[in-house]
């Protein structure tokens, strides 16, 4: 079962409303069975990715770009992505703040068709973009 | 007709004011500051058409994406690491060179990005002259102009004789920087790269920019 079609962050709170927080835990808590149900694959691929310190490890080697860092890793981006923000708290802005402090959010290039998860460091505050190829 | 409306109020509450160094977070969504800098600095549609498309079209090529050529055959390109449209090292630079060249404005067009969530684009006016201080004054609109990671841009001047295209959402992203050959050697001065800096650069550019980059 895919679950690219499942609305997450900006485009739920659009769908949804900001304030809406009791569906929306009850639509993530669905997201994160479903991700659970997966197979094998899916499983070993969360276990990898299963901190943000883990998505930046695997990205390698960053490299500095004007205002931020960038890297990449291959992968299911939007599934990794659910797992990191398991029990993080939906912000206003449509971002989703994890108990360290950190800021993810993701969007996806149509020039590139790259889903991207954009993470902000709550120490350097710098912007990192983690770009997902298959 | 204010064009500009929609910018005010979309991205008042948006995801990149938690990312944006610009401006902190707590300082984000001053409207009467992000109102009055596009009152200042927007560029109708009108005056798009009329003036500024057509050097638009005489310096890029119409409808050109990456990695194919986006320059008119007469250009000469320098490219740079990108990420945004302008940290403030970098358009110092820039600025210098349109004092050397005479350039009274820059315009600032946002190349349309069909992924976005309906973010409004941007078309910006500024004097050559602008200050720094002043294309920050604008609150969040300066910040999401400035430094979004995902906005693509073409900013050329009047003269026609040099452009940038910044292309921040390529797979690494760069600043395609075109000039006319006699602007070359200002271009080549003023952005000079260190050595690693201009290897790492060859690694990054399209394959049909290779031949173009001594």
């Amino acid at each position: 079962m895919g679950l690219d079609f499942v609305p997450l962050g900006k485009t739920l709170k659009i769908f949804i409303g900001p304030v809406n927080s009791i569906i929306h835990n009850k639509v993530k808590d669905f997201i994160i069975k479903l991700l659970k149900k997966r197979g094998k694959g899916t499983i070993k691929l969360l276990n990898q990715f299963n901190s943000v310190e883990s998505l930046i490890e695997k990205a390698g080697t960053l490299t500095r770009v004007k205002a931020g860092m960038q890297g990449f890793i291959k992968g299911d981006g939007l599934t990794i992505f659910n797992n990191l923000i398991k029990d993080a708290t939906l912000q206003a802005n449509g971002r989703y703040l994890l108990k360290d402090g950190t800021l993810l959010s993701y969007h996806i290039s149509k020039k590139t068709g790259h889903f991207t998860i954009d993470v902000t460091s709550p120490i350097s505050k710098e912007l990192t973009k983690i770009r997902f190829t298959q | 007709m204010m064009e500009y409306k929609d910018h005010i109020t979309f991205y008042k509450n948006y995801w990149f004011s938690s990312a944006a160094s610009l401006i902190s977070e707590s300082e984000w969504g001053d409207s009467r500051a992000a109102e009055e800098f596009l009152a200042k600095y927007w560029l109708s549609g009108q005056e798009y058409q009329l003036i500024w498309k057509p050097i638009q079209d005489s310096i890029f090529i119409n409808q050109a994406e990456l990695p194919n050529l986006l320059f008119v055959e007469n250009f000469e390109v320098l490219i740079l690491k990108g990420g945004c449209l302008f940290i403030e090292e970098e358009f110092i630079r820039l600025q210098s060179i349109l004092q050397h060249i005479g350039e009274k404005y820059f315009v600032v067009i946002q190349n349309k990005q069909d992924f976005t969530l309906g973010e409004p684009v941007f078309r910006m006016k500024f004097p050559a002259t602008i200050s720094w201080d002043e294309l920050i004054s604008g609150n969040y609109i300066s910040a999401v102009l400035l430094e979004m990671n995902y906005n693509e841009y073409f900013i050329f001047g009047l003269s026609g004789n040099w452009a940038k295209y910044s292309a921040t959402e390529y797979i690494f992203p760069l600043d395609i920087y075109g000039f006319k050959h006699e602007y070359a050697s200002i271009f080549k001065e003023k952005f000079k790269q260190p050595k690693n800096g201009e290897e790492e650069i060859k690694k990054w550019v399209p394959a049909t920019y290779k031949r173009l980059i001594t």
